[in-house]
């Protein structure tokens, strides 16, 4: 159990980070999906984004 | 070779090198370096075997094309924790990391406990196991996303030689590695990988192909110096 949770802290320190990690991640695919690859990436990189942003300000709060 | 992948490698690499050593020299010098050694020995050899059960279940199991996605989010993940922990770093909201404060923690608790030889072994082997299976994620996420293992083995490989060439000149913590600085470098270029071949692998198509790559480490570089900036002035309106 202990290395289960030493294994989830290597990627996840903000859970929110993470999960709009995952949601950039799949909104880019959504989009790319519907035949707009380009722009598909473009949303990835925004979400990412918002999401440092926000955890960062959080964090410092 | 792809020098991206062997350089964002090494580094990552020899932070995580540099903070076992760190652990096996305390315990070293403290109960001396033979239970020490055992203990780093013990640790590789479970390693080697964990990457060894996980390899093989995962290249069976896994389709290829989820496995690049897969691999891809994990790396982004990894990139993202180790850029935040830069900027909060840098911002001053968080201490930044510091190898000889932690040898100092290190050997006092050790000596305040008076441990056995037994112990002494295990303090080690949780050390270089814990760093090592960052050293293990590392390698493995970015040479699989990249198709490029022995660029990120050499990378690694060149990480640890330095560290321990470092060490053994030393003989004492490293406290002069910019770890900090390493850790936002690296940090910005796992991020960019991450979200370059995850996208990929989930169908994004990037303007400029691998030129993409550049674009977003300048994006990465400057959301991060802007966050940094914006904390700096927040923390000093605080104070005034």
């Amino acid at each position: 159990m202990k290395v289960l949770q030493e294994i989830y802290g290597l990627f996840v320190e903000d859970p929110l980070l993470a999960v709009m990690g995952l949601v950039a991640l799949a909104a880019g695919a959504l989009v790319a999906h519907l035949g707009l690859r380009l722009i598909g990436g473009l949303i990835e990189v925004a979400v990412i984004v918002v999401g440092l942003a926000w955890s960062v300000r959080k964090a410092a709060h | 070779m792809l020098y991206t992948v062997a350089l964002a490698s090494f580094l990552a690499c020899s932070v995580e090198f540099t903070e076992a050593f760190t652990i096996v020299m305390a315990v070293g010098t403290v109960r001396g370096f033979r239970p020490a050694m055992k203990g780093t020995v013990l640790a590789v050899l479970a390693l080697a075997l964990l990457v060894a059960i996980l390899g093989i279940a995962v290249l069976k199991y896994v389709p290829l094309d989820w496995l690049k996605g897969v691999i891809g989010g994990l790396l982004l993940l990894f990139g993202l924790k180790w850029v935040r922990k830069a900027i909060l770093r840098f911002a001053g909201t968080v201490s930044t990391h510091d190898e000889a404060q932690i040898y100092e923690r290190e050997t006092s608790q050790l000596k305040s406990e008076e441990i056995t030889d037994f112990q002494a072994s295990a303090t080690a082997f949780n050390g270089v196991f814990l760093e090592g299976l960052e050293v293990v994620v590392i390698v493995l996420t970015m040479g699989s996303a990249a198709h490029q293992m022995p660029s990120a083995i050499f990378g690694a490989l060149a990480g640890l030689i330095l560290v321990l060439i470092l060490g053994i000149a030393v003989r004492g913590p490293l406290t002069r590695v910019p770890e900090n600085v390493m850790k936002f470098v690296v940090g910005v270029m796992l991020t960019t990988f991450g979200t370059f071949w995850a996208g990929e692998a989930l169908g994004v198509k990037w303007p400029g192909a691998d030129l993409a790559l550049v674009g977003l480490v300048v994006i990465w570089l400057l959301l991060s110096e802007g966050l940094v900036v914006q904390m700096k002035r927040r923390q000093e309106r605080r104070v005034a």
